[in-house]
């Protein structure tokens, strides 16, 4: 660096030090990974010891109710081989996403027209009031009597218990639209259907978005829970039979797999949401 | 595009006169501005003016012509009327660029043209950079401003300002009055603002109109003979401007004392 001027200098030094921070700051970042897997790892260890994995002598708790880790990755391993474990999956969360979208397609429709129709709203608001104070999953023995043990019966509970959180959401959305920017649009001269695409879309669309994380978690929960009360197949039928023949090293294998694959989606919902409602300020909350 | 308020009177369902008795009319590429105690009714005639009253809330008397044509008789676009308000009014949800865009978008402008106006006009504002940006990343003055070059942008026969500086601080406010006045004498817009502060209303019209107390009429009209162009920050040194200030001052003094008295006494 032998032609450098004063200002390069500055300038360099300013980039040591932009340097130096960025380099404290992955250093924190690596710190709280390493953190995070020890402690991810102390729990497995414990629970390998407290199952047996590390002989009877470090065992204290009975192994018939708590499958070691090692084994419920071994029994994963072979429900994963023997191609059931990819039909379970395939089935519940069809189910799941078929349920999902329908409700929330009927749910934002619906709430849109609650809001835009008044006496529409009035009239069918005791209805819609009381099959909402309904504990959704309390209807799944009737579907299930109605639409029997397959695929359909599991669509309308995830269906129903997602139905009516976006539906909320969107009605609520639709009453909550900024008058203030609807006249500002009219007053440039938009029509009606302008107004409705550039002003109550785009609002609404941001509530119904809010409802999306827990109508996710709806869809898989009462799918689930509606495999428990009656079928043939599925994550949560498995769960079930493996939990009656106190196979706790499946229970536990199917668990692992529903954290997982629940746990990407919500990742997904997220980086989705991140990304369509990017044009609103970051929370302070979150920081 | 010439406004004329024949007996212009605007009476809400809840039984508050607003206003009554509006005579005005102003001429095309003239700038007025109207001055008046808050409440008494001058954001009213402008959205009477911009038919944005809804039958269901007030009732309009009289008439309103836009270059000899009943208001009711034009449709909103034939109006093609341009309204900034006191809150900057932008789509959250549009990028600068594009909320600029929404007049002519709602005109049906072909994109390419849309384009080369826009960068125009951001060009003119010096919100270039910031075309991509969200309304929430920006301050409230450029927002403000952003406001403004979206009711530019489709070129408007008419632009009714509803105190569109009135959140912005002292500074940020002068610098827009300095960019409004310029864009005015280029443009030569017919312009209708309100507001409640005596020395913006100077700075920038040709005329003001001094409105009463609920129910507002017109009380006092004053024209200003400062000539164009006009600098905000010199002319509120000058003499001619404390002593108009003053005139126009004595007229409207009187509107905000019984307003005050009736305040006190119950």
């Amino acid at each position: 660096m032998s032609l450098a001027t004063p200002t390069t200098a500055a300038a360099s030094a300013e980039g040591f030090a932009m340097e130096r921070s960025r380099a404290r700051r992955s250093d924190g970042r690596m710190r709280l990974l390493r953190n995070r897997l020890l402690a991810i790892a102390v729990l497995l260890l414990a629970w390998e010891a407290a199952g047996g994995g590390f002989g009877e002598r470090f065992a204290f708790v009975n192994t018939i109710v708590v499958a070691p880790p090692s084994l419920a990755l071994r029994e994963l391993i072979d429900y994963a081989l023997s191609g059931l474990l990819l039909s379970d999956i395939q089935s519940t969360f069809s189910a799941a996403f078929l349920g999902l979208a329908l409700g929330f397609a009927g749910g934002a429709v619906m709430g849109i027209i609650f809001g835009y129709w008044k006496a529409f709203a009035e009239t069918f608001e005791p209805i819609v009031f009381a099959l909402n104070s309904l504990p959704r999953v309390a209807i799944a023995p009737l579907l299930l009597m109605w639409l029997g043990l397959g695929l359909a019966s599991k669509v309308a509970v995830s269906f129903f218990s997602v139905f009516f959180v976006v539906f909320f959401n969107a009605y609520m959305g639709t009453r909550a639209v900024d008058p203030d920017l609807v006249r500002a649009v009219t007053a440039i001269g938009a029509t009606k259907f302008q107004v409705t695409r550039m002003v109550v879309m785009p609002s609404v669309a941001s509530w119904i978005f809010a409802a999306m994380r827990t109508a996710i978690s709806y869809a898989l929960t009462s799918t689930i829970t509606a495999e428990f009360v009656g079928s043939t197949a599925g994550l949560g039928y498995r769960l079930q039979v493996a939990a009656g023949l106190l196979d706790t090293k499946r229970v536990f294998a199917i668990l692992l797999v529903l954290m997982v694959l629940g746990g990407l989606l919500l990742e997904i919902n997220k980086l989705v949401e991140n990304w369509v409602l990017r044009w609103r300020p970051k929370s302070q909350l979150q920081s | 595009m010439k406004i004329e308020l024949r007996n212009v009177g605007v009476r809400f369902l809840s039984g508050v006169q607003a206003t009554r008795g509006v005579d005005l009319t102003v001429g095309a590429g003239e700038f007025v501005a109207i001055v008046g105690p808050s409440g008494c009714g001058k954001s009213t005639v402008l959205n009477a003016i911009a038919s944005l009253i809804p039958e269901s809330e007030a009732v309009v008397e009289g008439d309103i012509y836009l270059d000899g044509t009943d208001r009711r008789k034009l449709s909103s676009r034939e109006l093609n009327l341009g309204y900034v308000f006191q809150r900057d009014c932008l789509l959250p949800w549009r990028t600068i660029g594009q909320n600029v865009a929404t007049g002519l978008e709602i005109r049906g402008v072909p994109a390419a043209k849309q384009k080369a106006r826009i960068a125009e006009l951001l060009e003119m504002t010096g919100l270039t950079e910031f075309a991509d940006h969200f309304p929430y990343q920006v301050s409230g003055g450029m927002r403000q401003r952003v406001a403004l070059i979206r009711t530019l942008a489709y070129s408007p026969d008419v632009i009714l300002m509803d105190e569109p500086f009135g959140a912005l601080d002292a500074h940020t406010r002068m610098v827009l009055h300095a960019e409004l006045i310029r864009i005015w004498e280029r443009t030569h817009n017919t312009i209708m603002f309100v507001t409640h502060d005596l020395a913006e209303a100077i700075t920038l019209a040709q005329r003001v109109i001094v409105f009463s107390r609920r129910p507002g009429c017109i009380r006092a009209e004053h024209p200003i003979d400062i000539p164009y162009p006009r600098d905000p920050f010199q002319v509120r040194g000058t003499e001619e401007f404390s002593l108009l200030e003053t005139r126009i001052w004595q007229t409207l003094r009187g509107e905000f004392d019984t307003t005050l008295a009736k305040g006190r006494v119950p």
